[in-house]
């Protein structure tokens, strides 16, 4: 196989959507063993290409004939590839949890549900294409609003209502926003766009810069764009949650990339700059540094669990917007270290809460109580988790955040003062974190049932807990993904290059 | 070391039997005040001879322990003291900060003391008598620092040097307001009118002294005598150029102590509260006056 | 080889987690055997200075992680001290926790906190101390409330306080790591004195940070509120090792960070404001650090808990040391480490007394304690040794560093710091002796009659703490001349010193005399005891009560106990003033942070109406925004 097939991870999902429906007729569990095999095969062929992306530089996959900038192609950076490998992991384990419940007659439609996800995120990350981009961003957004319905009681309706409203606001405005770009430049490639984004007025890139800023930041969970994120969470099935916590935040940050710094930023003196004529990394800075402190008191005084842990994914993505908005070498491997750490360890933590509040009859932070004697796997795992997610030394997070210090007082400015506020409001974090695990040691008796242990839940929580601690105990492997991820988003001329001149490369 | 033991003994007994001896001319001079009679001026040598003699109760070994403690702890410091042109050790000659922490050995044992009697009124006594510390040390710790600071050493020895030549170096003199803090503070050290809240009588039944019989009030009495030779002796070591001769030392320890057994013979009694506001009031005030304009 | 030791301690830790329940004085046997190994390790490397151990982790961006080690001479006697201690309670522990409910954790969290302790003190670099001091922060959290609700709320104010010192002190880490590109601890001192000479408001941010996450750990003013929450609340056994060792850290960063930066610029500096020849700052901290004392001490007085006395105890002490640092003299910092040292040891002795006392009792509050000493009489010398030294009285350890700092604060002429000292030192002596009466003095309540002396296993960490005391306060140089080797490391001028006799300016001290004053003293007293006629020993409630029959007025011990409301009158003398209330201004806080929180959380849950309109306003202003800005 090589990198020409690189359509395969999108054809793939959405063949075995059709597939499932057919199939799902006959055994409902079908769907479910092809949902996990689909994703494993996902997993191994990113990964494949992505070690021939980091021997051979960013690749381009043309479809159908038509070179770039008028045909549409994937472009497979390792940036994109290494999110993209992430986020099937993600969906793997989202979907083993998924295979583990009882098949009912809904199983064939999420698992239809689970591939369309699937391509959506492979789509949305792999094209080179803007139009394409938006196309998919729709798709995925419908992925999850239906998943999000998937309980069918209020506050899911209500969730996914919310965020119906949101996404769609969004993409009118992401529609709004490319419609502006073509009737311009009158180009869609986002590799062309970068290079002649120059020629615009810069009241017109003021103005692409807004409307791109709503089309994401609803996405990205940014206050004050996320109300939709409480009820969402709230009202979702477990590996909903897993998926939106993690495969879709990192969907969205990639989106957020590619918006801002390869279209709009250039880099200059090592460090992104934009072409237009305001203080863009002022604002995004702001925003996010205000997302973080709302959501981190949000978090404070909110008694369910999952309310904690949406709040807590708002202020984690904050934080990883903040590192963007550096936009320097050092700020992109803090965020990319922020990003693995908060996808794996926020679905630990989602997985592992699931099964300890199980039996409970209020999922809130009561039903923590005597966690460690009636559940320890779980327990720990979430231990884990919320560890990683605090920072405690030596885990991801921890380094994420340090880095994130380290980038942010070596930017000076007004960033050296954020990162303290922000610094300020993540011991908010701790605190709740810390009080959650403390409910966990308390020995008193309380009316939850001892429930059976899931071992599927155990299995997709350890895969990623694996994952986490290797990331965090072999430092040249996480060394070397996250400096050549960073050093591939800060190469943007490399990028536009390899696109443009596709056909010298052949 | 056969040497160092005589001079320990005979700073020892000089003190017992100087602050007895002082203790009973403090009794006639204070029957002079209130026009009534005293016994005679070794009234206090009979009186403790006798309660040696007596048959004694005891609670506990805590309380022999710490009755013995307390005795013990203000000798210990009078070996520190130089008693005129005496001292004990060649080096150490009346560190001052060394006194004024071995005399707290004192107060702990005689608190531990009565404190394991189980009497309410003994510990409702040394509850007031620590509080009353508290109000006292602060300004005397100010005169201490202001001499410390005069002389440039914390020996009370180097203190008494340099005050030599007549009673015009006296720091009394030289230093007025330190002088008159410092006597306040005596009189609270000393457990004198107005500041003998911790012993009333009437209203507490003596206080420490409730449940001490026969040699622990012996002890006790000696503690006090003790405590009387030591205080006296360190302020005329401060203030009043101590003395080369031995008698002229004895003879300002007493004029000092008839001072404040005079003014105990007209005050009546401070609520001890009142009493530690006073003491952080007038005194510290007068101290710290003093301190300001020497460093000035 | 230290970086093996610590996975070989923390491996340990892991596996005796699989120890059964029933057999859990094998979990703390096997602890007390590594913290020995541990110890004797650390002794082995006394005179090692310089050897270094260097571990690389990761490098995000341009920061390289990794683990730096390295043996000084302050290092080596923190740790070695540390440990040392830390094995003494761990013997106590062994017996203590046989029917401890949440042993587990306790012991699991403790032994990883005692890694992290070594750590912190032999970290070579700002990094590494960084890691450690955050991992202890977060371990120690689940020590002090191993899943008790109680110990919960206390120990918040502990933990957010240290988290928020921890992240300043990041930020101020990482302020200079931008300048001097560099985590060593000397070129960063080096980079900030010349950071004072070019930009001195931002040097005075970057000290302030570092500041900040020393003072709140070690809860100088104004964080001393966490150790009276958070000592007493958390396992009795655990709060000797909380109160004993690590409420030091910050002392310990101010020595290793502060005191060398401070020297330096009071040396060197044309622009630095100075008063008393020492830095303005400097001298700020210090009378930090002696209100602190003042306070705490005035808190001591009040508490009727005998564990929160302690603590605030705890508090007043770390007050004086820090007081003795910042004056930056060679004595001041000799008698501020000294301090620390003793303060370990005799605080250890207490709070063990402490914790034996309520491991027979289970009570905390003073008023229904009493007269233990005649049923456990070990608990009792233990716990008066150990008031002697905190009060400062000869001839223990305690007097030998009281005396240094009061040298040094009168030689550097500070007669004000001095005196608050002072005052706070004889506050001490009065709640200490209030603590010493209402436990182990006056009447033995009915219900204590059958309480005896606890096993002998748990004495024996109190009979080593009794005779380091007595050692320590009779040849003070056993930890003198060690501190002398620390100064001289730290190019300051070295003290002058023997293994008895301690030598200032304005006078010195010859320990042994001190003490065999104090034994002849005593011996005479004993004589005159054996002179006088020989006593009859009576019951304690056949006592003086005004001429009544006790049994007529049904008289109890527990009602001719006189406990309650010892100092009352004296707390009413402040009545009339008004009185700020620190606890009261952070829980008011809290409040108001959670009130915010419910409100955004309200407004989370509305209708999606209201999402959208919000969403389109934040539109516009971000709009209007760039209308302006253009």
């Amino acid at each position: 196989m090589s990198y020409n097939s690189a359509i395969l991870l999108i054809a793939a999902p959405l063949l075995m959507a059709f597939l499932s429906f057919i199939l799902g007729i006959f055994n409902k569990r079908i769907p479910a063993i092809l949902l996990v095999l689909t994703l494993s095969f996902n997993f191994y062929f990113s990964t494949y290409l992505l070690t021939l992306v980091s021997s051979k530089g960013v690749l381009v996959s043309v479809i159908s004939g038509f070179e770039p900038p008028f045909g549409i192609n994937l472009v497979l950076t390792y940036f994109s590839l290494l999110l993209l490998s992430l986020i099937y992991l993600i969906i793997l384990s989202a979907s083993v949890v998924f295979v583990s419940k009882k098949t009912d007659e809904n199983t064939v439609k999420v698992a239809t549900l689970l591939f369309l996800f699937t391509a959506a995120a492979s789509g949305l990350l792999l094209t080179g294409d803007i139009f394409n981009m938006f196309v998919f961003f729709e798709i995925f957004a419908v992925a999850n609003i239906s998943l999000i319905s998937l309980k069918k009681n209020k506050t899911s309706l209500k969730g996914s209502f919310k965020y119906l409203l949101l996404s769609s606001i969004g993409s009118a405005f992401l529609l709004f926003g490319i419609g502006m770009i073509y009737g311009t430049l009158g180009t869609l490639n986002i590799a062309e766009i970068g290079l002649r984004f120059y020629e615009l007025s810069p009241l017109t890139g003021a103005f692409i810069f807004i409307m791109f800023l709503g089309a994401i930041l609803s996405e990205t969970e940014t206050f004050p764009f996320n109300f939709w994120i409480t009820d969402s969470y709230k009202g979702a099935r477990n590996f909903v949650n897993i998926l939106l916590g993690s495969a879709s935040s990192v969907a969205a940050l990639y989106i957020f990339f590619r918006l801002f710094f390869t279209i709009i930023g250039y880099p200059i003196n090592n460090r992104y700059e934009f072409l237009i004529s305001m203080d863009a990394r002022l604002i995004i800075a702001l925003i996010s540094a205000i997302s973080v402190i709302v959501s981190e008191i949000g978090a404070l005084s909110s008694k369910s669990v999952k309310r904690i842990l949406a709040f807590s994914s708002a202020s984690q993505m904050g934080m990883i917007l903040f590192a963007f908005s550096i936009s320097d070498f050092n700020s992109f491997s803090a965020a990319l270290t922020l990003i693995f750490n908060l996808s794996l360890s926020k679905a630990i933590l989602f997985l592992s809460s699931h099964e300890i509040m199980k039996g409970a009859k209020e999922k809130n932070i009561e039903s923590f109580t005597g966690g460690l004697g009636r559940n320890p796997v779980f327990s720990a795992l979430f231990i884990f988790g919320s560890l990683s997610m605090v920072g405690f030394p030596l885990t991801l997070g921890f380094y994420g955040k340090i880095s994130l210090v380290a980038s942010a007082v070596s930017a000076s400015g007004y960033f050296s003062i954020l990162v303290f506020v922000i610094l300020l409001a993540s011991a908010a974090e701790l605190f709740y974190y810390f009080r959650l695990m403390h409910k966990l040691f308390v020995s008193e008796q309380n009316h939850t049932e001892k429930t059976k242990m899931n071992w599927f839940y155990a299995a997709s929580g350890s895969l990623l807990l694996a994952v986490m601690i290797i990331l965090a105990l072999m430092p040249k492997f996480t060394e070397r993904i996250v400096s050549s991820a960073a050093g591939d988003m800060m190469d943007k001329t490399t990028y536009i290059e390899r696109v443009l001149k596709a056909e010298d490369l052949k | 070391m056969v040497n160092i033991m005589l001079r320990f003994l005979f700073a020892a007994f000089t003190s017992i039997i100087m602050g007895l001896l002082f203790m009973g001319i403090g009794r006639k001079f204070i029957a002079r005040i209130r026009r009534h009679y005293a016994g005679p001026f070794y009234q206090s040598f009979i009186d403790v001879i006798k309660l040696f003699s007596k048959k004694s109760i005891s609670h506990n070994w805590i309380m022999d322990f710490g009755v013995m403690m307390g005795f013990a702890g203000i000798i210990a410091t009078i070996i520190f003291m130089p008693i005129g042109p005496f001292n004990v050790f060649s080096q150490m000659q009346g560190n001052i900060i060394i006194i004024i922490y071995f005399m707290t050995i004192g107060y702990l044992g005689m608190a531990m003391g009565v404190a394991a009697s189980g009497n309410p009124n003994a510990t409702i006594g040394i509850a007031r008598a620590l509080t009353l510390m508290l109000g006292y040390e602060i300004p005397f710790v100010l005169t201490v620092i202001l001499l410390v600071f005069a002389n440039n050493s914390s020996l009370l020895q180097v203190m008494v040097v340099n005050q030599q030549g007549g009673f015009m170096e006296w720091n009394a003199i030289r230093y007025p307001f330190a002088f008159l803090a410092a006597l306040i503070a005596l009189q609270g050290m000393l457990g004198e009118q107005p500041f003998d809240a911790m012993i009333a009588p009437s209203e507490i039944a003596s206080g420490p002294m409730v449940e001490l019989s026969g040699k622990f009030l012996g002890f006790g009495f000696l503690q006090h005598a003790a405590q009387i030779f030591l205080e006296t002796g360190i302020i005329v070591n401060m203030f009043l150029g101590g003395s080369q001769n031995f008698f002229i030392f004895f003879a300002k320890q007493l004029a000092l102590y008839l001072l404040t057994v005079a003014v105990s013979g007209i005050f009546p009694r401070y609520r001890f509260e009142d009493a530690v506001k006073f003491f952080w009031m007038a005194p510290t005030a007068l101290a710290a006056i003093q301190l300001i304009i020497f460093i000035i | 080889m230290i970086l093996y030791s610590f996975l070989f301690a923390l491996l340990t830790a892991l596996l005796s987690l699989f120890i059964r329940r029933e057999y859990n004085y094998i979990r703390w046997i096997l602890y007390s055997a590594v913290l020995a190994s541990l110890t004797f390790l650390i002794y082995t490397m006394n005179g090692l200075w310089g050897y270094s151990e260097s571990f690389k982790l990761l490098s995000v961006g341009s920061v390289d992680f990794s683990l730096n080690f390295k043996v000084t001479p302050l290092s080596w006697l923190f740790s070695f001290f540390t440990t040392g201690l830390s094995l003494s309670i761990s013997l106590f522990s062994i017996v203590k926790n046989r029917h401890e409910e949440s042993e587990r954790s306790i012991g699991f969290f403790w032994l990883i906190l005692s890694v992290c302790n070594i750590a912190i003190f032999l970290s070579a670099d700002l990094l590494t101390l960084f890691i450690f001091w955050e991992a202890m922060t977060f371990v120690s959290f689940f020590v002090i409330s191993p899943g008790w609700t109680k110990s919960f709320k206390a120990v918040n104010y502990y933990f957010i306080l240290s988290i928020l010192g921890a992240f300043a002190m990041l930020v101020g880490i990482f302020f200079l790591y931008s300048k001097s590109a560099t985590f060593n601890i000397e070129s960063n001192i080096a980079q900030l004195f010349v950071l004072y000479e070019l930009n001195s408001p931002q040097a005075i941010f970057i000290t302030l940070m570092f500041v900040l996450g020393f003072f709140t750990k070690s809860a100088l003013m104004p964080f001393h509120i966490w150790p009276a929450e958070a000592h007493s609340e958390a396992p009795d056994d655990f709060s000797s090792y909380l109160s004993g060792i690590m409420i030091k850290y910050g002392l310990y960063g101010s020595i290793l960070f502060l005191v060398p930066l401070f020297v330096f610029i009071s040396k060197f500096s044309q622009t630095q404001p100075m008063s008393n020849h020492i830095p303005l700052f400097s001298h700020i901290l210090a009378w930090v650090g002696a209100i602190t004392s003042v306070v705490a001490t005035f808190l001591a007085v009040k508490s009727n808990d005998m564990k929160r006395l302690a603590a605030w105890s705890t508090v007043g002490n770390i007050g004086y040391a820090a007081t003795s640092i910042f004056i930056l003299s060679s004595m001041g910092v000799a008698g501020g480490i000294f301090h620390i040292i003793n303060h370990a040891i005799f605080k250890t002795a207490i709070f063990l007394s402490l914790a034996a006392v309520k491991y027979r009792t289970h009570e905390r509050e003073m008023h229904r304690l009493g007269g233990l000493a005649y049923k456990m009489p070990v608990t009792f010398l233990t716990f008066l040794l150990g008031i002697i030294a905190a009060a400062g009285i000869p001839p223990l350890n305690g007097y030998a560093s009281k005396w240094m700092i009061y040298q040094s604060l009168l030689s550097g002429r500070f007669p004000f710091l001095a005196t608050m000292i002072f005052l706070s030192s004889t506050g001490a002596f009065m709640y200490l002796f209030r603590a010493l009466h209402s436990v182990f003095l006056g009447q033995l309540p009915s219900k204590f009659d059958d309480v005896k002396e606890v096993p002998f296993l748990m004495q024996i960490p109190m009979y080593i703490l009794m005779l380091l005391m007595v050692i320590i306060g009779i040849f003070p140089g056993t930890v003198l001349l060690p501190v002398n080797s620390i100064l001289k490391s730290m190019n300051m001028e070295e003290i002058k010193v023997t293994y008895t006799t301690m030598y200032s300016m304005l006078s010195s001290v010859d320990a042994p005399i001190v003490f065999l004053v104090f034994a002849g003293s005593f011996a005479f007293a004993f004589i005159l005891y054996l002179i006088g006629k020989p006593r009859r020993h009576v019951e304690l409630l056949d006592n003086y009560t005004a001429g009544q029959d006790p049994k007529e007025f049904g008289l109890t011990r527990e009602m001719y106990h006189f406990a309650l409301k010892f100092y009352e009158p004296f707390e009413h003398m402040f009545d009339k003033y008004p009185r700020t209330n620190t606890k009261e201004f952070y829980d008011s806080f809290e409040r108001k942070i959670n009130e915010t929180g419910s409100f955004i959380k309200k407004f989370y849950s509305s209708s999606p109406r209201s999402a959208v309109y919000i969403f389109t306003l934040s539109i516009v202003l971000i709009i209007i925004y760039g209308w302006l800005v253009w």
